[in-house]
């Protein structure tokens, strides 16, 4: 009983699984003819080109499993299953691709297995062939060495002998050397002796020269049998002899030219010496200063020069000496003279420089128009030319002209200088005097002085006893600040003023501070440097208007701002 | 024996006609099978780097699973997924074979410049031989 419902229920499940695939393969699905008929050539197609590459061979169950899908899949479709026919070919090109792609993994493993075995046999070969060079190489080596010992023997058997015959060479060579030093002393000893036969030997040590003379031929006989040891002693013996025969010779030739020799000698010298001199005193002009000196100084000389051609040469001696005295008498005389006439005209010629210079200086501080043009815009350079001026003036007084000179020319310099500073500042001020016209509200005053461009805040820019700035201008403020910091080169004085309400020592107290505080808004508030502002409360000293009524006193409270254009720093 | 081994296919073949009779008598495949097959494919798909046909094929069958899966055509999801995962077994096999081709080109290369390290190395040994011989005769002269 059980295993007849075992039964029934294993064929219900069979059954059951048949009619899913019946569902899946055909039963559900609709197939479009076209990709249908593609599926199945693209599975043909892959098929064929598998067995084109000869993958049967190489991945044979994947290969027949993609065949059998396929005509499996061609059954179907005979059996009118398109939709299962289509699972199948789709199945079959997959297995078929399938095929290929392990047909390739199997072919790249074979190249590789092939690959590594032949580079294996490569690297063995390339081994080989390095030990036989390693070898080959090492008996190269020993041979070059076996080579290079052979040589070296050879080379020592050549020096062995090279120096065996530089002894020989040697020994010999000493022998020559004797030999030319032997000769040389023999012919330095024949030298002498022909000095000495010049000079009157045969008068004066006959006996000797011969003595002198056969020992010289005893010696050159020694030398030429090569009795070298005999010859040296004999040629040395020679040479003194010979040497003292010239000796004697020139000594008593001398003593009897000696006192005629001597006498002439100095008579040209000195005439010599007279000649250059009045050649020197010509030079100072001496036929001027001193004319009767030269003229005796000639006359000796043409006397001392005719004495000679009588050979009285201690005569002629003498008066070379006289006019000698003559003609440097003369040249001291011409040369002090000459020293004073060129003092003088160096002396006139400053004189005459000093006074032009001084008249210059006349001309151009007589010329008011400059002088004043100059002592307002370069004051500095003008005081200092009028220093100079009056040291000159001094100094003329006094006829120091070197002084005179000095002073006047660092004058005139200066002058120049002042004028040059004067053109500058006078161009810089109207450039700054254009900018603070543009930037600054035309209520403002703007005036050159002597001190430079003054920017002047007046009319309440503080209020009576009070030092805080009136908020109305701080634009005017802000332009002026731009202004100062424009303007880097110069240094600007803010100098406050007060009314005359109130105490002296209070009102320069408040000016003072009033400054104080411009000057701290300008620095703070509108850029302008610090460094460059100087705050100064002058207080009630200097007003611009009466103080009587309010509307002056409105004016005297105020701050003037000054640009020292011209190098004023107070 | 017999008994029990017949009784065990009963019991298999039952369950299993009972899940087909299920599935396919009941109006088809399960929606979380079908889910969970097509993300199966896709995890594979991502997991291959190369850029061949199959793989192009691949996902095209992946996206038509897809739609057919938001149309609720569970069946046709089915098939179509399982197709893709056809062509990627394919796609993945194929990139295999190729890492094999490029090993090999690999070493192929190395295999040319073995065969020059080892005509290098017959030069020198040449050279060093003619070398010997050159100082031999000249020694022997």
């Amino acid at each position: 009983m059980i295993r007849c419902r075992l039964n029934c229920l294993f064929v219900f499940g069979r059954l059951s699984l048949l009619w899913v695939m019946l569902c899946v393969g055909c039963g559900t699905v609709k197939v479009d003819p076209l990709e249908l008929g593609r599926c199945f050539h693209q599975a043909e197609q892959a098929i064929e080109i598998a067995r084109q590459q000869n993958v049967p061979e190489l991945a044979e169950s994947a290969f027949y499993q993609a065949d059998q899908l396929l005509i499996q899949a061609k059954k179907a479709l005979e059996d009118g299953q398109q939709g299962y026919g289509l699972e199948l070919a789709v199945r079959a090109q997959s297995e078929a691709d399938y095929a290929v792609a392990i047909a390739r993994q199997i072919q790249g493993q074979e190249k590789i297995e092939q690959l590594n075995k032949q580079l294996s046999v490569a690297q063995i070969e390339e081994n080989s062939l390095k030990v036989k060079a390693a070898q080959a190489y090492q008996s190269l080596a020993e041979e070059r060495a076996t080579q290079a010992e052979a040589r070296a023997e050879a080379a020592e058997r050549k020096a062995n002998l090279a120096e065996g015959t530089a002894d020989q060479a040697k020994q010999k060579s000493s022998a020559e050397i004797q030999r030319a030093s032997i000769q040389l002393q023999l012919d330095r000893a024949k030298i002498y002796l022909e000095i000495a036969k010049a000079a009157g030997s045969d008068v004066h040590a006959p006996t000797d020269y011969l003595q002198a003379e056969s020992t010289i031929r005893e010696g050159e006989e020694l030398l030429n049998n090569y009795q070298l040891e005999a010859a040296r002693d004999l040629s040395a013996h020679a040479e003194a002899l010979a040497k003292d025969v010239q000796m004697v010779t020139m000594v008593a030739a001398a003593e009897e030219q000696t006192n005629s020799s001597q006498v002439l000698a100095m008579a040209e010298l000195t005439i010599q010496q007279v000649e250059d001199e009045i050649r020197q005193s010509i030079k100072f002009n001496a036929e001027t200063h001193a004319p009767d000196n030269i003229a005796e100084a000639k006359r000796l000389l043409d006397q001392a020069k005719l004495q000679i051609t009588q050979e009285s040469y201690q005569l002629s001696y003498q008066s070379a000496k006289r006019a000698l005295v003559q003609s440097e008498k003369a040249t001291a005389i011409a040369e002090n003279s000459e020293k004073e006439r060129q003092k003088a005209e160096a002396e006139a010629e400053q004189t005459a420089q000093a006074k032009d210079i001084i008249f210059k200086l006349d001309e151009q501080l007589n010329n008011k128009e400059i002088i004043e043009r100059i002592s307002q815009l370069a004051n500095t350079d003008y005081q200092s030319v009028l220093t100079h001026y009056e040291k000159a003036k001094k100094a003329e007084k006094q006829e120091n002209y070197p002084e005179v000179l000095t002073q006047g020319q660092r004058g005139l310099t200066r002058l120049k200088s002042a004028i040059n500073t004067a053109d500058s500042v006078e161009e810089k001020e109207k450039e700054l005097e254009q900018q603070l016209r543009q930037q600054m509200p035309k209520n403002v005053q703007i005036e050159r002085t002597e001190k430079g461009i003054m920017v002047r805040l007046d009319t309440d820019i503080f209020e009576p006893n009070s030092i805080t700035l009136n908020p109305k201008h701080y634009s005017a403020l802000k332009r002026l600040g731009y202004v100062i910091k424009s303007n880097a080169s110069y240094k600007i004085n803010i100098e406050a003023h007060s009314d005359s309400i109130g105490s002296d020592k209070a009102n320069l107290a408040m000016s003072q501070k009033r400054a104080d505080n411009f000057s701290l808004y300008l620095s703070q508030k509108c850029g302008a440097p610090k460094e460059r502002l100087k705050a100064i409360g002058l207080g009630e000293e200097f007003p611009v208007a009466s103080n009587i009524n309010r509307n002056g006193r409105a004016k005297n409270r105020r701050v003037d701002t000054i640009f020292l254009t011209r190098g004023m720093s107070e | 024996m017999q008994d029990n081994m017949l009784s065990v296919k009963v019991m298999f073949f039952s369950m299993l006609g009972a899940v087909s009779f299920l599935v396919g008598g009941c109006g088809g495949i399960p929606p979380e099978m079908v889910a969970e097959q097509i993300q199966g494919v896709s995890i594979k798909i991502q997991a291959v780097s190369n850029q061949s046909e199959s793989l192009t094929e691949a996902e095209n069958y992946l996206r038509q699973a897809k739609d057919a899966q938001l149309n609720k055509q569970w069946q046709q999801a089915y098939q179509l997924s399982q197709w893709a995962e056809m062509r990627v077994k394919v796609a993945i096999a194929i990139e295999s074979a190729e890492n094999v081709e490029k090993r090999a080109d690999k070493i192929e290369q190395l295999l040319i410049e073995q065969k020059k390290a080892v005509e290098l190395a017959r030069t020198s040994y040449e050279t060093a031989e003619s070398n010997l011989y050159l100082l031999q005769k000249e020694r022997n002269q």
